[in-house]
This record gives structure tokens, sequence and C-alpha cells, in this order.
């Protein structure tokens, strides 16, 4: 059996050594040392078939005619039926047997696969292949002119946005910072404002301004925003189908502190598209003057890592009002109680213990770990006792937390729970956070670790070496 | 009195010239901290500083470092930063800066800025 790449190979070797054969010297089956092919069919019909042709048949010349017409273009096996037919009506003619011979030459043996290639009479494959490459070079012309239309025409465009950019930039801040523009929109502005494509980017420019500046200039931005009737077209985005325009729209009403659209923006907190929804979120941070984080109610989706520190940023960069979170800390949601807890650890939000104490029964093992580094920041010593009759239940990760927590907190009461933890428990990790923790409780537990260090009950040498290392800890 | 502006966003820095213009101000501006080098080693009229802190090419610390240190020079520096980057701005004051104000910034509260450092700096 010869495998499929050997067959390749050697179709490749044949074809090779067959096309260069075709240079040398014609091939001895081709048709070109036959008479046949110097011959019209019916000089050959009348010289060998001369007794066949006398009486004139319609029905054979027809067949004939079909099957000629076939063999032709390379259509053989339409070719050799027409020929087949065509021998029914007259078995003695040589010009058939010669043809249907030749159709059976090509189509079996592969020796004559060098005959498909015979380009004084392309046939089927050859002029499709043709037909395919000018298509294709005719179809790549057509696109590189598009593209280098298309090229052309966008640098236009922006050459033309530039200097637009320019001269806005001038009249924006001419406007911004002169005295005796206190009231009036300059003309020059009140003409860009005319065209669509000059709105865009007096808006584009108006934003950019905006981000850096607060105080009176930024209010007569808005100003001036208002005044030229830009707020409608934010708006327009905003309502647009295209996700791109929405969160342009989104963004720009931000920055440009309209509400007028809020309502678009809240149902768009539950769309699929990611951007779109943490545009949305950005939008209401800023624009819901009162509640600012109150699209967590609404809010149905996950609350990404990522959307929570955008939405993080924002209200740093603004300087927006902190609300309490423990408000959050009831949500069904649990990425945005995970939120909640983040934020009150970052902003020591020590008021919400009471709602804490609830999570650290919380089903969901991931909150309860989280409130636990929260109690332990916070310094919530009143959740010690909770925390030391949680630690029978809990699973690794989360006895590590509790007593991670207890260290940011000592106290003496938990000294012996500590003392436990490192007697009993076998994981070296946990016995030296049990040590931090009775380290961190000043010159008592310091005595109790070296007498710990004493004891021939168990060797807790080099934990405990580990931990009073001051070049460690 | 000669103002060298520094930053690196084309809309602030117009803002910032023209607002300092309308002061009564004379102001020069680069886009980044390598042309404020040159131009403050080209110009010596140059009485204050007022530069971004993150820029391309040098930094506005590294400017910073250049007046202090090379120039031996002690004008005024303004530093303009963004919002929970203190550490960079006590590194700056560190370096010699005088005062910053953080971006989204008021030109009012900039204007007030600049005055109470010159004056500062005659009395």
């Amino acid at each position: 059996m010869i495998s499929e790449k050997r067959k390749y190979l050697l179709g490749i070797l044949y074809l090779t050594f067959g096309l260069i054969q075709i240079q040398a010297k014609p091939p001895i089956d081709s048709p070109r040392n036959d008479t046949l092919q110097y011959y019209s069919r019916d000089a050959f019909v009348q010289s060998r078939d001369s007794s066949f042709s006398q009486t004139y048949n319609p029905e054979y010349e027809r067949l004939l005619d079909k099957a000629d017409r076939a063999f032709r273009i390379g259509l053989l096996k339409r070719a050799k039926k027409f020929y087949n037919q065509a021998a029914t009506i007259n078995p003695n003619s040589a010009y058939i047997h010669y043809r249907l011979r030749e159709i059976q030459n090509r189509i079996g043996n592969f020796n004559s696969f060098i005959l498909y290639f015979n380009f004084d009479k392309p046939d089927l494959l050859i002029r499709s292949l043709t037909f395919f490459i000018l298509f294709f070079v005719g179809s790549m012309l057509v696109i590189l002119l598009f593209i280098l239309f298309n090229r052309g025409r966008m640098e236009a465009i922006e050459q033309r946005k530039q200097i637009l950019r320019e001269q806005y930039q001038g009249l924006l801040v001419d406007y911004l910072f002169s005295a005796d523009s206190a009231n009036t929109i300059p003309v020059e502005i009140g003409k860009i404002a005319t065209s669509s494509f000059n709105r865009k980017i007096l808006i584009d420019q108006m934003i950019d301004l905006s981000i850096n500046l607060t105080g009176s200039a930024k209010k007569k931005l808005r100003e001036l925003f208002f005044a030229l009737k830009l707020d409608k077209d934010s708006i327009k985005k905003a309502y647009s189908f295209k996700w791109h325009l929405k969160i342009k729209g989104f963004r720009e009403l931000a920055f440009m502190d309209i509400t007028d659209a809020n309502e678009e923006i809240i149902k768009c907190l539950h769309r699929k598209n990611e951007i779109v929804r943490m545009e949305a979120q950005l939008a209401l941070v800023r624009l819901n003057h009162d509640d600012s984080f109150g699209f967590l109610d609404h809010l149905e989706k996950p609350f990404t890592l990522w959307e929570q520190l955008t939405v993080y940023e924002t209200i740093m960069f603004h300087k927006l009002p902190i609300p309490q979170f423990d408000r959050w800390l009831y949500s069904k949601n649990k990425t945005i109680v995970l939120f909640a807890l983040r934020m009150i650890d970052v902003f020591k939000q020590r008021e919400a213990y009471p709602t804490l104490f609830w999570l650290l029964v919380n089903e969901d093992a991931e909150i309860r770990n989280m409130t636990i580094h929260n109690i332990g920041n916070l310094k919530i010593k009143e959740a010690l006792p909770h925390l030391k009759r949680l630690y029978k239940n809990e699973i690794y990760l989360n006895y590590l937390a509790i007593v991670q927590a207890i260290a940011k907190m000592p106290d003496e009461s938990i000294l012996n729970f500590l003392k436990l933890v490192i007697d009993k428990e076998e994981d070296v990790q946990l016995q030296i956070e049990a040590a931090i923790a009775i380290n961190n409780m000043g010159s008592l537990g310091k005595l109790t670790l070296q007498k710990l260090m004493d004891s021939d009950y168990k060797n807790y040498q080099i934990i405990i070496k580990h931990v009073l290392d001051k070049r460690i800890n | 009195m000669k103002i060298l502006i520094c930053e690196d966003d084309l809309m602030t820095l117009k803002a910032l010239e023209h607002k300092l213009k309308s002061e009564g101000y004379d102001t020069i501006i680069a886009h980044d901290g390598k042309q404020a080098i040159e131009l403050l080693n080209s110009n010596r009229e140059i009485e204050m500083l007022l530069t971004d802190l993150h820029m391309p090419i040098i930094s506005g610390l590294e400017l910073i470092t250049h007046v202090r240190n090379e120039m031996k020079s002690n004008m005024p520096i303004v530093m303009l930063t963004r919002v929970g980057l203190e550490d960079t701005v006590l590194h700056a004051f560190e370096l010699g800066a005088d005062d910053y104000i953080t971006k989204p910034f008021s030109p009012e509260e900039l204007s007030l800025r600049i005055k109470r450092l010159l004056l500062k700096g005659k009395s």
C-alpha cells in the first residue's frame, strides 16, 4: 500500500517531469502525433467511414457534435456518453473508437495527466483556473484601489479634524478665560454648531477640557454646552442602538452632568455587553447626585472586579461623596456584598460592625472570609468571641483569616485560644500565625512564647524562633 | 514675570497658558520634560515652573531634580498631579517642589496658589 503522502510526492514528481517532457518532446500518446488531430471529423468520416456518410443521419451528426463539444471543454464522461450513443448508430466508426480510447486513456491512466494540460485546447479546468485567476487579480485590484481611496479620504478627514481641533481649542479657551465673554457665545463658536461633523469635534474638545477643570471654568463650559444645544446630541447618542455611540453619550452626559437620560442609563445596567454595563455604572455614579451608588440596588449582573476598580477610581478622581456601604451587605448579589465589604475596609467604616457580625454566619465562605479580614482590619474587638466560636466549623482559609484577624487586634482574653491553636493544629502556617498573634500582645505575649519555647512537651522552638526573629517580622 | 508651563496634555496646556496670560504673566510652554530642560537652560529669565508629574521622555520628578540639583535654582515649582498619587507628591516635595494641585483643578485656585508662592518668594 502506498501511503497518501507518498502518492502525493509521486504525483508532484511525475507532474514536474511530465511538464519537462512537454518542453522536450511531445508524448507518444499525444493526439498531436495522431493524424486525427490534423483532420476534421468530416474528412475522417469521409475517408474512413465513407460508406456510412453517404447515407446522412442527422441524429448521428447531432450526437457527434455534442460529444465533440463536450470533449473539447473537458467533460469527458459526457463526451463518452454521446460517443457511445453515436457508436450504436455507426458501430464501425474509427473516429468514435479513437475518441473513446482517448477518453479512456485520459480518465484511467495517470500517464495521460500531462495531456490534461493541453494548452492548445484549454479544457474546463484550465478555463476555470484562468477565470478564477483573472477574477481574483481583478478583485484584488479593486480592493487595493478602494483601500487607497479610503485611506486618502480618512487622512483628509483626520487633517480636517486636526485643523478644527486646534481652532476650537483656541476658541474654547478664549471663551472660558476671557472676562468679556461672560454671557455671550462668540459668533465663531455659534457657527461651528451648525454642522454635525463640527459639533462632534466640538463636543470632544469640550469633554477633554472638562476632564481637568473644576470650579467656575467647568460651570461656564457646561453652560456653553447647553447654550449650543449639544446636550441634545449627547442624549441622542445615549439612546442610540449602536453600543459604541451609546457609551460615548453616557460619558458626555456624565462629564457635563446631564441627568435627562438617567432612565435609559439605568436600563443599560442589565445589558449583556460588559462595556455598556460598566459605562452605565460609571455614568450613574456621577449623575445620581443624592445617591451615587444607588445603581447597586438595581444591579443583577455580577459586579466584576474590574468594574469595582473603575467605580472606585471614579469616586476618588471626582471626589464624590462616600456612602455608608453597610446598606449593600444584605444584597442578593454576592459580588455587590464583596464590593461593599471592600469599600467598608478601604473607607474604615467601623460603624458597619453590627451587620458584619451577621455576615460571619453567611453561607458563602468567600463572604465570611472577607468579613473576617474586615473585622481584623477595622479592629472590632467585640467580634473576638464570635471568631473564637466560629473557628471550629470553618474551612482552612478561614481558620487562617480568623487567626490573622485576631493578630491585628491583640487581646489577652484570647490568649488561651491561641495557645490551643499552636498546640492542637498540625498546620505550620496556622501555628506561625497564632504565635504572631500571641507575640503582638506585648510583654505577656512574649513571656508566653518564651514559656512555650522552654516547654519539653512539644518542640515549638523553630516556629517561635521564626516569629521572634526581628529580621523576618 | 516669566512662568514655564510643562504639560503633555494639549488642552490643559492651552487652558493654563491662557489663564496665566490673562492674569498678566509671561508664559513659555513645553510639551515634555526634555523640552522644558532645554528651555530652562536657554532662558534664564524663567522665574517659576509649573509642571505635570507624569510626562513622556523626562518626568516631572526628573525635571524638579534638574532644576534643584543641576541648575541650583530656587525658583518656585508647582506640580500638577492626579488624585491618588500621594506617594509621588511626597517624593516631589522631598526633591524640592513647593506646592501641588490635583487634576481636575480650578484655574482660580491655581492662580491663587501661584500668587501666594510668588509673594512668599519676594518676602
